[in-house]
């Protein structure tokens, strides 16, 4: 786990098992004022969101172990969290992978190749309201 | 498919830079004048308007320990690739595939995102028959990319040792 330095913005959770990804994600949320913490795996995730409560988690789906999917059941399984908004960064982005995202308490999809300016709008986006309780939008 | 060379790069123009040391575009197809035959080289093997997309998101320092780490880190992986395919470790290699794909595209290595794309769709389909190729096209492109991101970031090349591995074509 990492965690950002000296930034006060929202704090936003990184979660992917591939370290540029979460470099490059780490470098435009901070470089736009986020507070930000990036994990490798879901259950990295698991232990970190409880303590430091985000206002944002961003969710690879594709990781050894306990991929995105799980990783937000379980969170959703977390009365705290429950209005957290999760989107998954992907490059999954078939109507089944919609599905199972939306099933699993997913509230966006960030397609990669990561575009700096969809993902800032995105977290933007997401910092600033709470989760609708019935999933994605 | 060809993915390299300047045969299919198209025409740039010849204008001032803005970026990282002077020496990429902030707009795809901009390459400096003194640089404008690896520019167009280049062309092919990284993607410009990713590259200046990125750079514009974060600071100066990030986005060179970003390229940093990619140049550091990507040549084992190749070489990973490049080793599964040889022993038929197809799922390995789909695992190992889409991992360093995610990274090309973020960071504009668009000549490996392709081919890396390739491979995950040969195994998909079950195409095994043309990962030998396909390994050899991942490798040649390691090299083609690495030299362009030192020509463009003065950075000292990676050694990428997979040559060794490679499968012949179209075992």
């Amino acid at each position: 786990m990492s965690q950002s330095t000296s930034n006060s913005g929202p704090v936003v959770v990184c979660v992917d098992d591939v370290r540029e990804n979460l470099l490059v994600v780490q470098a435009v949320a901070e470089w736009a004022g986020y507070t930000f913490y990036a994990a490798s795996s879901g259950s990295e995730c698991l232990s970190l969101v409880t303590r430091i409560m985000p206002r944002l988690i961003l969710l690879d789906v594709q990781m050894p172990w306990m991929d995105g999917y799980e990783t937000c059941r379980r969170i959703r399984a977390i009365d705290e969290l429950a209005a957290v908004p999760v989107a998954f960064l992907t490059a999954k982005k078939t109507i089944d992978d919609l599905r199972e995202g939306m099933s699993a308490g997913g509230n966006d999809f960030i397609l990669k190749p990561v575009d700096p300016t969809v993902l800032l709008e995105r977290i933007s986006y997401w910092t600033t309201r709470r989760a609708p309780l019935n999933g994605m939008n | 498919m060809t993915r390299e060379g300047a045969e299919s790069a198209p025409a740039l123009r010849r204008e001032p830079l803005v970026g990282q040391g002077g020496r990429f575009a902030i707009e795809a197809g901009v390459i400096e004048a003194g640089v404008l035959d690896a520019g167009v080289l280049d062309a092919g093997v990284l993607d410009f308007h990713a590259l200046a997309a990125l750079q514009k998101a974060m600071s100066p320092r990030s986005f060179r320990a970003i390229i940093d780490t990619f140049m550091t880190n990507a040549p084992a992986q190749i070489e990973a690739i490049t080793r599964l395919i040889a022993t038929q470790r197809y799922q390995d290699t789909l695992w190992q595939a889409h991992s360093l794909k995610g990274t090309c595209g973020s960071l504009g290595a668009s000549a490996l995102h392709a081919t890396l794309c390739d491979i995950e769709s040969a195994i998909r389909t079950e195409r095994p028959e043309t990962l030998g190729s396909l390994a050899q096209m991942l490798v040649r492109q390691g090299g083609t990319t690495w030299g362009a991101l030192c020509r463009n970031f003065d950075l000292a090349p990676p050694s990428l040792n997979a040559t060794a591995l490679l499968p012949e074509a179209g075992a």
